[in-house]
Formats: C-alpha cells, structure tokens, sequence
C-alpha cells in the first residue's frame, strides 16, 4: 500500500515536471532579418592630399546579406594618375535606418583587426596611416601614391586577428572583407 | 523486461512443450541440457539431437530455465497456449572458456533473424572517455564523420547525420542531427551496450532508417537485485583528458520492487597535440548525469528516466575561416598559421550544447494475449555556436551566438507484442512525435513544427532451425515552416507519406549461418535540405536548400555468412546493396556567391539516384588456446548513377588485424595484451572539381592494449598511434587545416562496489 502511494506521487510529480517544461515551448517568430547585425556596405573615400583634385568613392553594397540578392553596387575604384590620395575605409550597415556604422567597431578593436590591401597591375604604392594601441597598423586610415596610368585591381582584405595573434601580418585570422576592386589609374 | 508473472492455474494442464538446443555460435544441437520450468518441478534432458520434451504444463507464462556445463545458463520467457508451442534455445559458451572466440566488436545477436554488432562489455570498457561515435568504430564498417577529435557523427555503410537514426534508451534522438558537425548528444558512460543494426532491417524505429539504426541502451532498472555503485576513471596524456563517470543502484525503501539509478559523469581536455604541433582550441569540458526509477508489480511495471547532457566543445582555431582563400591558405601552410601551446582554455569559435531527455515508460502484461507498452518521450535541446566576428559582438563586448536553436521534441509510442500463436510472434504499434525548432541568431535553417505518425507491425516466425520477420510501416510526415522571404513572414508547409518494409530469414546450418534480408525505407526531405540558405564556415561553402525536394526511397538487401567451426574458427562475411532513388546530394553551382567576405562555392541540394555496396569481413582465429588473431575489412562503393559520378565524403576501405596474447588467465586474475594494426585506404572513388583538395594518402595505425582483470575491477593501460604517426583522415572535416592527434597513451579503471 505504502509503495503504491509512493510510486502513485511518483508518477503524478513526473508528469506535472513534463507538463511545466512544455509550457516552456512556445509559438516564436523567427527574428527578423532587418535586425541582425550585417555589414552591407563598404565604401572607400579617396581625398587628393594637395587638394586639389576632386574626392573619390568607390562603394560595394549587398543591402540583404549573403546570397539572396545579388550586390546592387560594385564601384570601380578611378584614380588619377600621379596623385597622392588619403583614403578612408567605411563599413555599414545599412538595413537600418539610421545606417550603422561597423567601422566604429573595427576601429575600437582596432588590435584584432588589419586592413590588407594588394593591387594587381597598377603603379601604385599604398601605405596604412593609423594605428592600434600596440602600436601596429590598422588601414581604416591609408595613403596611395598613384603612379602612371594604368588598369588592374585591388584586393581590399580586412582580417580578424583575435586573442592577441596580431602582429602585423597578413596571413593571421580570418577575412571579415575580402573585396576586389577593378581599379583605373588615368 | 517483463515482471515476474507466474501463472495461476488454469483449466488445461496437458500442455506438451517440445523443443531443440542448439549452441549459438555453429548452430550445433547440444546433448545432455537441463530445460526446467522456474519454479515448477518439470523439467528434461536434451537427447544427442539437442531435443527435449516437456510434458504436463499448464496454459500460461512461465521462465524456462536452460543448464548446461559448458554453456551460460539461459533464462527465457515463454508462453504455453493450447497450440503446441515449439521453442529453439540458444546457448553462448562460457565467456571464461579459454577456447571461446568471437569477432571483436562484431557479436552477432545470433538468436536474432536480423544482424546486428554490438559494443558492450569489455569492448565498451575499453571505450571509456571517448564520445559515442568513437566507440562505436570498433564495430566493422563504422566510421566517423568528425569535426577535430571531439565532434564524431557516426557512419554506417557510407551514411549519416539524417540517415542513421539514434534511439537513446528507447526515445528517438532529437538534435539538431542535420549538420555534419552536430554530434548526437549522448553520453556512452550510461550505456550498457550499444547496438547497430546496418541498412533497413529495422522497422519498427522508423520507417527513414536509409542508412542504418543505433540503440544506446542503459542496463535494465527491472533486474537490480541489491545495492551497488561503480566508478570509473579514464585518463589521457594528449590534450590531459580526464573523464570520472560514477553509478549507483539499488531498492529504494529495501522495496525490491521500486528500484532506482544514478549515474553522472564528468569529462575535461584541453588542446590535443598532432605528432609536431598542439591544435589551438581544442579542448572540451563535458558535465551529464541520468536518474532512473522503476517500479514493479505482477503484471505491470512503470519507468521515469530522466538526463541531461551538456558540452562545451572548442573548435580548432585553424578550421575557423573567413573564405576560400582562407581555406587554400590554411591548406597550403605545413602547419596551422595559430600556433598554440597547451592549455585547457575553451575560446572562440566553440559550441555549447544542452539536451534534456525525460522517458516515461509504461508496461502491462496482459494475460494469454501478450504484452502492451505505452512510452512517452520528451526532449529539449539547445544549441549555441559562438563565432567572433563584428556581426555577433554585442554593444557591451560580449558576443551572442551565431548560431542559436531550441529544439522540442516529443514522442509517443504505443506498442503491442502478441504472444507466439501458431509459431507467429510480432509487435504492431503506432508512434507519433511532435517537434518544434526555433532559432535566435544566424538564419541557416527556419522555425517549423514537425508531426509524424507511423503505423507498423513486424511478425516473427521461427521453426527448428529456420526463422523469418516481415514488417511493414505507413508513416505520414507533415511540416510547418515559418521564415522571412524577402521581408515577408511567410508560412509554408510539406506533407510527405509512404510505406517502408523489410523481410529477413536466418537458417542455421551446421557450422554456417545463412542471414538475408531485403528493405525499401523512405526519408522525407529535411528542412536543411529544403531552407538551408548560409556559409557553413568550416567548410567555406555557401548552401542552397531546395523546397521542392521530394523524399528519398532506398531498396535494400544484403546476405551474412556466419561460419563457426568448434570454436577455433568465427568468421563473418556480409555482401550489400542498397540503391537510393532520389538521395538528397549537394552538388557544386556556378558562379560562386559573391559577398563581402569574398567569393564562396556554392552548392545546392539536389536529388540523384545513388547506389551503395559494400563488403563486410570479420574472423578470428585461435592458436595454441593462448593467442587469438582478429581480422576486420571492409570497402563502401557510392555511385551517383543518374551522373555516373562518385560521391563526395564516402569512407576508405580500411583492414585491421589485432593480435591478442592470454598471458595469465587465473580464476580471480586476468590478464591481456593486444596489439593492433590497422591500415585505412586513400579514398580514391571522388568525383572531380567537387571538394578543394584530393583526398589525403592511405595511413597506417598500431595501438597496443593491455587488461588486467582482478576479481571485478577492469584496467587497460594503452597507446593510441604508438610510432606517433602523422596522418590525415578523409573523413574528418579537419583534414584541410591540420593533421590528426599523435601518440596518446591512457589509462582506464573500473570498479564496481557491490
């Protein structure tokens, strides 16, 4: 008798735990797209060092993310010729509105971040400007001295280099952006 | 895991049970067995052809027990009815017998018409600290798709993930099974024995059982006896590893009939070390505990079981990357570009994984008629995969996962086992699950609920030395997707139904057995094969599902041999088939998907007819009583027949040889040594331009085991990849970034407290 009342609370308890940890299990919208967090946009501003010649922008955009649709925007980056630029990297997230602004981020983390950058086929030289608190290029910031007119590209790479694997080199980590620019020097 | 039920007198005492004994392994009639009734005084000898006649039994249950010198004594349920019942018993040898032989890792069920491997005793205690997967290779043609060392998912004649089913103490496992680095969430150090059943033999689990089913099973709550415990600890040189798993059992209030157990287990390692360098971030931190409760009464007996599994597993630094440039890089760098030293820090990327499973099992014993069981499962499973990158930081610094599923399962069996009328013994029931997924982070798949219901029933047949089981199953499968599709949530749903059915016959000549079985299963596409839309980062490949997917069907059959000759001799020898009509493919796209992160290959799911075969070989050999030679080999051949193309990610041929010396074999002492080798193919049957790299080149294995048994406690003190061998594996995702772990030398104790 004694065991049956045992067994019998038993069983009731079990089955109430069940129960409880159903109600846990609700109906849920997936999220939405529009609020994870994306880098959609990167843009490139070129300002000519002199002053002189006018500015120039070159913007990639992917507004949904990977796949789905494809990039609305691939600019081709046009230099002029024997000039000195200073360039400024954006990233964006613009799904949002207010656009977000990525950038600020890699710029606080700015010592587990590098900008790599690799032109093919044309003169021209490109030199990071900013740094890190360790002291090691960040290339937000940089500085392309244009040679003569040429045509090629220009692989732009950001690498994400954490738990103090930074060093400077370009072969640590893995890419966050890795984009080829056709570029014109004329 | 019946209760003792004893039958009351009834009206027909002149009852006549015939039968025959035959020993298991050749199939040879036994002379000189007693068959008695428990408890009752009736009882017989067996004649020089293994028969035996008992006369005067009443209708109803009863246990019959079997005796015999050389044979482990037997204790079998039967049922007497009017019909004359005839019953074959099967006798093992002793398991102490210095003569006995068996197949490592391959015994045959052999009363069982269909065919099925085992890991249990010695074999699972010699798997202690690994994870299921692992130890599940010791059975032939089982192989692992792994992810770094830690993440296995089993692979069964060149299948996995959605094709080979898993059932964990009786509940189909529910995790997020679809991802080729998603291991099942299972912890081997509750398991009793760990049984896999090849193809479509088995039906009553399923009805999209393509590639084949493995049963965790825990020892029986029914049977405890007495109060006992058991510890066991397993330590490992490469990556430090620790694993302590401890149970204890026993009555609860000394109420024999109300029994409990306990069991947890506790395991720890950090980063693992190839043969040169360690691999960063690959340690894994693993906490999991079972309560059990069963409660006995005349004819009816109840069980709660209740786990909980949680990992923390680490991903290899070097996996982790950005775009197929990243992945040629790693590639082509000697050793990964991370070095790492040795720590038991768990970083970024890694996986935390927790499954809650609750089973409450009813069982009522309905007189002369047979025997109903109603189960009822429920399981949650929470997964999470960190990544650090600027999409997963949140604004204070930390990071939310890539990744984030809750997954809901619930499952419902009720299952009705007739007794034996006219030879037949079969079970009908219906089982029916209902699952719910959400996501948080990271789109790869969609939220859906999930319904099936399925219908079987499975006969047995068996007379003298010939025994048949037919089963047929009608499932019905129905989805409900929920997903954003270009900033509208959109739902849709999928209904898919079909039949499956197998057929097996078994007879047993002298020395040989004959097993042969034929199947057609089917498996309704899954909602990564219909939604998947991501980069699967290890594998820097961008996947598209396909909504109009329509299920896969396979048609199965193989044949074993079994030869066994006085016990020096055990071979076993299995031929299959099985063609896959529709089998669910990713096959490359061009162009590549262009992102921000650069280009990735693409590759969509598509739908080709596919054709697996395969040879199975195992034997063991005996020599001067003291030394036993074990041989294991097998080959898988996948053909993508609408292509007439190889498949991608099917395992190597691979032999084995294992040498086993007795060296002391006393009354309370033993002891073992074994040494074994083993060379695994270079798998040369790929399709061209369908993976980054050729598949790496054949290698070659020795692991050397030593046992000590003294009264009840177990130790194996051994080396893994004794000559620190560099190697990579084809089937292990981490093969294009770093070599697998070198020498690893452990050791194992278990003791039992009684």
């Amino acid at each position: 008798m004694k065991s049956t009342i045992l067994t019998t609370s038993i069983l009731t308890l079990s089955i109430f735990g069940l129960l409880f940890s159903q109600s846990s299990c609700k109906k849920t919208t997936p999220p939405d797209p529009n609020e994870e967090e994306l880098v959609t946009t990167f843009k490139i501003i070129f300002t000519d060092s002199a002053g002189t010649k006018p500015n120039v922008v070159a913007i990639y955009k992917d507004i949904d993310g990977d796949g789905g649709n494809n990039p609305s925007v691939f600019d081709t980056i046009k230099l002029q010729s024997n000039t000195t630029y200073n360039a400024t990297i954006l990233l964006l997230d613009e799904s949002k509105t207010p656009a977000d602004t990525i950038s600020n981020e890699v710029l606080e983390e700015g010592n587990e971040h590098l900008f790599c950058f690799t032109p093919t086929n044309i003169n021209t030289t490109i030199v990071r400007t900013d740094k890190d608190i360790n002291n090691l290029e960040i290339g937000l910031r940089s500085k392309w001295i244009t040679g003569a007119a040429s045509n090629g590209t220009t692989q732009i790479v950001l690498r994400h280099q954490p738990d103090n694997t930074k060093n400077g080199s370009c072969n640590i980590g893995s890419s966050d952006v890795d984009l080829t620019f056709q570029t014109i020097l004329y | 895991m019946y209760s003792c039920m004893h039958a009351n007198a009834q009206t027909n005492c002149n009852q006549v049970l015939k039968g025959l004994v035959l020993e298991s392994q050749s199939g040879l009639p036994i002379e000189s067995v007693s068959v008695f009734i428990e408890g009752k005084a009736i009882g017989s000898k067996t004649n020089i052809n293994g028969e035996f006649v008992l006369n005067g039994l009443c209708e109803g249950t009863y246990f019959l027990i079997s005796k015999h010198l050389n044979h482990e004594i037997k204790r079998e349920q039967i049922i007497v009815s009017n019909k004359n019942p005839f019953k074959t018993i099967y006798l093992n040898c002793h398991t102490d017998t210095l003569h006995q032989v068996m197949i490592k890792g391959a015994r045959i069920h052999w009363e069982d018409v269909t065919v099925s491997n085992k890991v249990q005793g010695d074999d699972l205690k010699m798997s202690i600290g690994q994870s299921l997967g692992k130890s599940l290779e010791k059975i032939n043609g089982v192989y692992n798709l792994s992810t770094g060392n830690n993440i296995n998912k089993p692979v069964i004649r060149g299948l996995h993930s959605n094709r080979v089913v898993i059932m964990n103490n009786e509940i189909r496992q529910e995790g997020q099974q679809w991802g080729n680095e998603h291991a099942p969430e299972i912890d081997p150090n509750m398991a009793k024995e760990i049984e896999v059943v090849k193809g479509a033999q088995s039906i009553r689990y399923g009805s999209d059982i393509i590639g084949g089913i493995i049963l965790v099973n825990p020892a029986s709550l029914l049977t405890i006896k007495k109060t006992s415990a058991e510890i066991n600890v397993a330590g490992f040189t490469n990556g430090r590893g620790l694993n302590i798993s401890s149970m204890l059992e026993g009555s609860v209030l000394k109420n024999k009939n109300l029994n409990y157990r306990i069991q947890g287990s506790y395991k720890k390692s950090g980063n693992t070390k190839t043969p040169t360098y360690f691999l960063k971030n690959t340690g894994m931190n693993e906490i999991n505990y079972s309560v059990a409760l069963g409660y006995k009464k005349n004819n009816w007996n109840i069980e709660v079981y209740q786990s909980y599994f949680n990992t923390k597993i680490g991903i290899f630094a070097g996996s982790h990357i950005g775009n197929l440039t990243d992945l040629y890089a790693a590639f082509d760098a000697k050793k990964p570009i991370d070095s790492a030293k040795f720590s038991y820090n768990i970083g970024f990327p890694y996986q935390h994984v927790v499954h809650y499973l609750t089973k409450l099992k009813f069982n009522y014993f309905i007189k002369n008629t047979g025997n109903l069981s109603v189960l009822y499962g429920f399981q949650k499973n929470i997964r999470k995969e960190y990544d650090k990158t600027l999409q997963t930081k949140n604004d204070d610094g930390s990071y939310e996962p890539a990744l984030n599923f809750d997954l809901y399962s619930n499952a419902l069996d009720v299952n009705f086992e007739h007794k034996t009328i006219d030879r037949f013994n079969g079970n009908l029931g219906i089982s029916s699950s209902f699952q719910k997924n959400n996501y948080y982070g990271n789109y790869f798949i969609p939220n859906y609920d999930r319904v099936n219901t399925g219908l079987y029933w499975v006969e047995k047949w068996h007379k003298n030395r010939f025994s048949f089981e037919g089963g047929l199953r009608y499932d019905i499968n129905y989805f409900s997707v929920l997903k954003w599709k270009q900033n509208i949530l959109t739902n849709s749903t999928h209904f898919y139904s079909g039949l499956a059915s197998t057929f097996s016959s078994r007879y047993q000549f002298p020395y040989f057995t004959l097993h042969a079985n034929v199947g057609t299963a089917w498996r309704s596409p899954f909602v990564n094969e219909l939604y998947s839309n991501g980069v699967h980062h290890s594998a820097a490949s961008f996947e598209i599902g396909d909504e109009n997917l329509v299920p896969e069907r396979n048609y199965n059959s193989s044949i074993t041999v079994d030869f066994n000759y006085k016990n020096k001799v055990d071979m076993e020898f299995t031929i299959y088939n099985n063609y896959i009509l529709n089998y669910i493919n990713l096959q490359p796209k061009l162009p590549a998907t262009l992102t921000i992160r650069g280009a990735f290959p693409t590759f969509f799911y598509s739908q080709v007819n596919a054709n697996f075969s395969g040879l199975e070989y195992a034997a063991t050999f005996v020599f001067l009583k003291k030394i036993q030679n074990h041989f294991k080999a097998n080959i898988t051949l996948a053909k993508d027949i609408s292509n007439n193309k190889y498949l991608v990610g099917i395992p190597p041929a691979k032999i084995e040889h294992t040498l086993e010396f007795n060296l002391l074999k006393k009354k309370l002492i033993n002891i073992k040594w074994s040494l074994n080798n083993s060379y695994t193919f270079q798998q040369k049957r790929v399709p061209l331009h369908a993976d980054y790299v050729n598949p790496p080149k054949g290698y070659y294995l020795a692991n050397s085991d030593f046992i000590l048994e003294y009264k009840n406690v177990f130790v194996n003190f051994g080396i893994q990849n004794v000559f620190n061998t560099s190697y990579r594996d084809y089937m292990n995702r981490n093969r294009y970034f770093a070599n697998e772990i070198g020498r690893n030398i452990f050791t194992r104790i278990s003791i039992p407290i009684q």
